[in-house]
């Protein structure tokens, strides 16, 4: 592991020093995703490898191959409907190859740029002209909130020009109107949209409005949560409207506060272009699971410090291997389960691989031994971890293929000897972005003169308020801005309660161990300690993680009854 | 304190944190390219400044935070406004 928050600054001159051809790279990387290609789309049935038929019906490998006959993966994007999975995936590596070479051969000064446009392109393929047109208008009035341009700025028309056509949208674009009318519209548009921004938001941009437009727009997507539950409380509607393309820039909440943090610490230049700051927000990268870790990677000064940061052939090897360990883990996932089902199988367990399982059969009056509590827990556990695993290296190998040089997301978290440790190991992007976005303000505003419970409720801030109100976001995203889904996420309290305590507890312990502290994994009989360290991190990890996913059906009770059980308390 | 104490005093907790090698390190050295620090260090080379120099650090202060030599300005030039 090395550096995480990346103060350090790289100048081009040392990009410049970076940016050696190897032509043997390319070839490889290009060569590389083409096999990507064939293992993830249903090219690898039109053309079958030796032995496929037998791989396929093999009662524990075949689980490998997906329905279509392709290698599993669980690569794919939200609502893109009309694409099939197939191709979605042969989009994003085709992209990810055209983007690479882009990258790879053009001067310095032009290698973000195209990775906007092919996005865009993306986007505009997979989503409609409608989708792409309020994702950038979002991104539009996000930079002018936050750069402010002067009203005389030269490119002040383009921006505002995308701004009218997402004002437009979806209606005008989308649906009856004919483009000239959409034109039409967008042209009447523009000047008044000028007007309003040279005499109104500009103004407002420079007093002391600034100061909250720039975090409502940093926090748009809490706003429009917090109106959207409330509008369909009030109304009594099922659902807020939900554009896709309003969407694309809400999932990317993390990376919007990071660059605000990012900006307010003076780490973005004020006078930014449009095309730069559009380069945080939008790379093919982005497309893999796109809602899905989406804070990778954090914001604009860590993604700028990470852009060709060492040698370039070295970063892209780096992401070659590290989306091999993602098709690794994508395919392990399904053998290591079926292993594990057997396995419960021989031991007449068989018939409890979830929660909800344990649930009925405790509501039938038979408690499990506590050995079969742990199998499902750890059956349940193993699912999510390797699923993970493999789409967060698929991620940061993406990113690596596009010159930034940033960290791996999971961060070998099996030597976590604390809960610390685990949460930046097993979530390290995730954990960065909950310390700057909860933890710094209240460590730095709260209980500055008691140490201890400084760390403490910060921590808890960070860890169990903050992660609270992420995934309670994302649900609303995810499946709507209603009551009912506050209410389901509302059930996950205690998960985050304990996590943050637990997390909160052990960060209060090492800092009052301070120079105290033992360093593990430093060999001798100690390891044998560092050992039981790790499994008894994982174990609390994997205890409450009941908690985390209380079905519909059952209560906060049973889940605290299933965690007692599991612990030897009936 | 002169500022060869200021010094000595920060690589000694950088070194005592186990997050530099004794041998490898110099004032100048990028803490985030060769030492093992992170977000949560940060905070926690907070409370040793704050303590050890009675500092009061603000948000915008972390980001100097960056390297032995930088830290020891951060000090000075805190120190010398209170």
């Amino acid at each position: 592991m090395s550096s995480q928050t990346r103060y350090s600054q790289i100048d081009d001159n040392v990009r410049r020093a970076n940016d050696r051809h190897r032509h043997w790279v390319p070839c490889l990387v290009v060569g590389f995703l083409l096999a990507i290609a064939y293992l993830w789309t249903e090219w690898m049935a039109l053309f079958p490898p030796p032995a496929m038929e037998w791989l396929s019906q093999h009662p524990v490998l075949g689980k490998i191959f997906s329905d279509d006959g392709h290698l599993v993966t669980q690569s794919w994007m939200h609502r893109s409907s009309d694409v099939s999975d197939h191709g979605q995936r042969r989009l994003l590596l085709f992209l990810t190859a055209i983007g690479f070479l882009l990258v790879y051969y053009l001067p310095l000064q032009f290698k973000k740029q195209p990775l906007v446009i092919l996005t865009c392109l993306a986007v505009w393929w997979l989503l409609g002209v409608a989708a792409l047109a309020l994702f950038l208008g979002w991104h539009v009035l996000a930079y002018l909130t936050f750069h402010a341009p002067s009203p005389r700025n030269r490119w002040l028309a383009v921006y505002l020009a995308l701004l009218a056509t997402a004002a437009w949208t979806p209606h005008a674009l989308a649906n009856a109107d004919t483009p000239l009318a959409s034109l039409l519209k967008v042209a009447i548009t523009l000047p008044l949209s000028y007007v309003l921004y040279a005499y109104v938001y500009y103004p407002l941009l420079q007093g002391r409005a600034r100061a909250w437009l720039q975090p409502g727009i940093a926090h748009s997507s809490l706003i429009y949560i917090a109106i959207g539950v409330g509008w369909t409380s009030l109304n009594e509607v099922d659902a807020f409207l939900q554009p896709i393309g309003w969407l694309l820039f809400f999932w990317q909440w993390e990376r919007v506060v990071m660059y605000h943090i990012d900006l307010k610490d003076g780490r973005v230049p004020a006078d930014l272009p449009l095309f730069q700051y559009l380069a945080t927000f939008l790379t093919p990268a982005t497309f893999s699971n796109f809602h899905w870790l989406s804070r990778i990677p954090l914001g604009y000064s860590y993604l700028n410090n990470a852009f060709f940061a060492r040698d370039k052939n070295q970063i892209f090897l780096s992401g070659v291997w590290l989306i091999t360990l993602s098709v690794f883990f994508f395919c392990i996932r399904p053998l290591v389960l079926k292993l594990f089902r057997l396995g419960m199988d021989a031991l007449d367990l068989g018939h409890l691989t979830r929660y909800g399982d344990v649930v009925d059969v405790m509501r039938a009056g038979v408690v499990p031994e506590v050995g079969a509590m742990w199998c499902v827990l750890i059956y349940s556990f193993l699912s999510f971890y390797l699923l993970w695993t493999a789409v967060a290296h698929l991620k940061v190998g993406l990113w690596r293929l596009f010159g930034y040089d940033i960290e791996p997301y999971f961060q070998k978290p099996f030597l976590a000897t604390n809960l610390v440790e685990l949460w930046k190991r097993y979530s390290y992007y995730y954990r960065e972005f909950l310390v700057q976005a909860f933890y710094y303000p209240v460590f730095l505003r709260c209980f500055r003169k008691s140490p201890r419970l400084r760390i403490f409720v910060a921590t808890l801030a960070a860890a169990g308020f903050g992660n609270l109100v992420y995934h309670l976001m994302y649900s609303c995203l995810y499946y709507g801005t209603t009551m009912e889904i506050v209410a389901r996420e509302m059930r996950t309290v205690p998960y985050y309660l304990l996590l943050g305590v637990g997390i909160a507890a052990t960060q209060v312990y090492l800092v009052a161990r301070g120079r105290k502290r033992r360093r593990p994994w430093t060999g001798g009989w100690k390891t044998g300690l560092d050992i039981l360290a790790v499994m008894g991190t994982f174990g609390f990890f994997i205890l409450i993680r009941p908690f985390h996913h209380v079905p519909l059906d059952e209560s906060i009770m049973d889940a605290l009854h299933l965690v007692l059980a599991a612990v030897g308390i009936r | 304190m002169t500022r060869e104490e200021v010094l000595q005093r920060v690589m000694e907790y950088f070194a005592d944190q186990g997050a530099i090698r004794d041998d490898a390190a110099s004032p100048d050295t990028p803490l985030s390219d060769t030492l093992l620090i992170d977000s949560l260090m940060v905070l926690e080379t907070v409370m040793f400044l704050e303590q050890e120099f009675d500092l009061q650090l603000e948000r915008s202060d972390l980001g100097e935070i960056t390297s032995p030599e930088a830290v020891v300005e951060l000090i000075l030039r805190k120190t010398s406004k209170s």
